[in-house]
């Protein structure tokens, strides 16, 4: 019969044996646990018990987890959209309380461009997603074509979506960043793709795009990376 | 030794992982996607020992990645980054076991790999049924605690960071974990000798 731990065996030597086992232990507590078991015989037998044991445990495994990194990266950008620095998150009550959750740019707090009295706060959004894009685009292009007119700045405010069942899509997406900007144009004009905000962060831009222009004619074009409906939460 | 959730093989090896943890800062999303893909491998097993409905298995799955992406930045490097997503999943799968009314079981989740190529394949897999059974029994810190050292092969140091307990406790769980296995095990264990 083996004898009992407590009465034979350092309760703390006992207790490294799984580590022993996995080869886990510093220098120091394997020497003391080699030491011990080259005496004992008793916790000779638990490491051979211990390695069995752990060989079964390794021969488990779990089905893959059924996930679809597609869609979860629409929530990435969605979080991103709604936190556009996500250094700064606020937490989930402090955004509650807030009445509209407006998309800010924190590119935009570092550059020294002013806009002049603003009437509403949805014309904010416009001129400031306008300086955007001059910053970030030349100057002398027809970009700002695409980019939605005042009276959509609606899709500003991701607490009140309230798009009609005949009204254009909003959409997250993401272009080749090797596009030039001539060839950014003539995809939005051809696809009839508005630019409401962006680029966030993760270089995504929220868009329009009619109801009749399906996601898969978006996703199948090869300067399209992402093109995502924009969830209702 | 199982080197599961410190993979020299991860997609991401070559590079450090400070700087891997720049791109992921910098919202790289090709790193993310990597990370993404990786983790879905490494937290399989842990998340489904936890938790065994699928969608269950899931939702803490990406509920874990998502913190990772919200809160990468406050990641400070005080521990290896599979620690902190260890310890985050951990924290995630507890969540939703507590929402969970039926006792959870491990039955239709969790399986052994049978190597079909040896003679003594049926008693092989008679004990590893008896070995799943015991496992179920234990309770669910027990198990993690099995997983994380057996399975995962990590340090006592890396487990009590991921269960956010004392180091003292872990070997404790451990010790206990092993005696009601054995218990469970009964005079089966002797066979495997
Ligand atoms: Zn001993």
């Amino acid at each position: 019969m083996t004898k009992s731990l407590s009465d034979l065996c350092d309760i703390h030597i006992e207790s490294l044996i799984p580590w022993y086992v996995t080869n886990q232990l510093c220098e120091d507590e394997l020497v003391k646990v080699q030491h011990h078991i080259d005496d004992c015989a008793d916790c000779a037998k638990i490491v051979e018990e211990e390695r069995k044991i752990a060989i079964f445990i390794q021969e488990r495994e779990a089905n893959k987890i059924p996930s679809d990194w597609k869609i979860f990266q629409q929530q990435l950008l969605n979080f991103d959209l709604e936190h556009p620095n996500p250094m700064t998150v606020q937490s989930d009550s402090e955004i509650k309380k807030s009445p509209h959750n407006i998309i800010r740019f924190p590119i935009l707090r570092k550059t020294k461009i002013f806009i002049s009295k603003p009437k509403t706060l949805g014309f904010i959004i416009t001129a400031q997603a306008a300086a955007l894009f001059a910053i970030i685009l030349t100057p002398d292009t027809n970009v700002f074509n695409n980019i939605a007119n005042e009276d959509d700045q609606i899709y500003n405010t991701l607490s009140s979506d309230q798009t009609e069942p005949n009204q254009n899509i909003n959409i997250v997406m993401q272009f080749d960043p090797s596009l030039t900007i001539e060839e950014l144009n003539t995809l939005l004009n051809n696809n009839k793709i508005k630019i409401i905000s962006g680029p966030t962060s993760t270089n995504a831009y929220r868009v329009k795009v009619p109801n009749d222009i399906t996601l898969e004619t978006l996703r199948s074009h090869e300067n399209i990376l992402i093109a995502e409906p924009i969830s209702a939460e | 030794m199982s080197d599961r959730a410190v993979s020299p093989n991860s997609a991401y090896a070559e590079q450090s992982e400070a700087a891997f943890i720049k791109r992921l800062v910098d919202r790289d999303m090709q790193a993310f996607e990597c990370l993404y893909e990786d983790y879905r491998k490494k937290l399989s097993y842990f998340i489904a020992n936890m938790v065994n409905k699928p969608q269950l298995v899931e939702e803490v799955f990406n509920d874990t990645m998502m913190v990772v992406w919200q809160k990468i930045g406050d990641f400070a490097g005080a521990s290896k980054l599979s620690t902190w997503i260890f310890a985050i999943a951990y924290r995630k799968a507890i969540r939703a076991r507590s929402k969970i009314d039926e006792p959870i079981s491990n039955d239709t989740y969790i399986h052994s790999i049978e190597d079909n190529d040896t003679e003594d394949t049926l008693e092989k897999s008679r004990l590893r049924q008896i070995l799943n059974k015991a496992m179920e029994t234990l309770s669910y810190e027990h198990r993690a605690v099995i997983n994380l050292t057996y399975y995962e092969g990590l340090h006592y140091r890396d487990i009590a960071a991921i269960m956010e307990c004392p180091i003292d406790t872990v070997k404790t769980r451990m010790f206990h974990a092993r005696r009601q296995l054995k218990k469970s095990l009964g005079g089966n264990i002797a066979d495997w000798l």
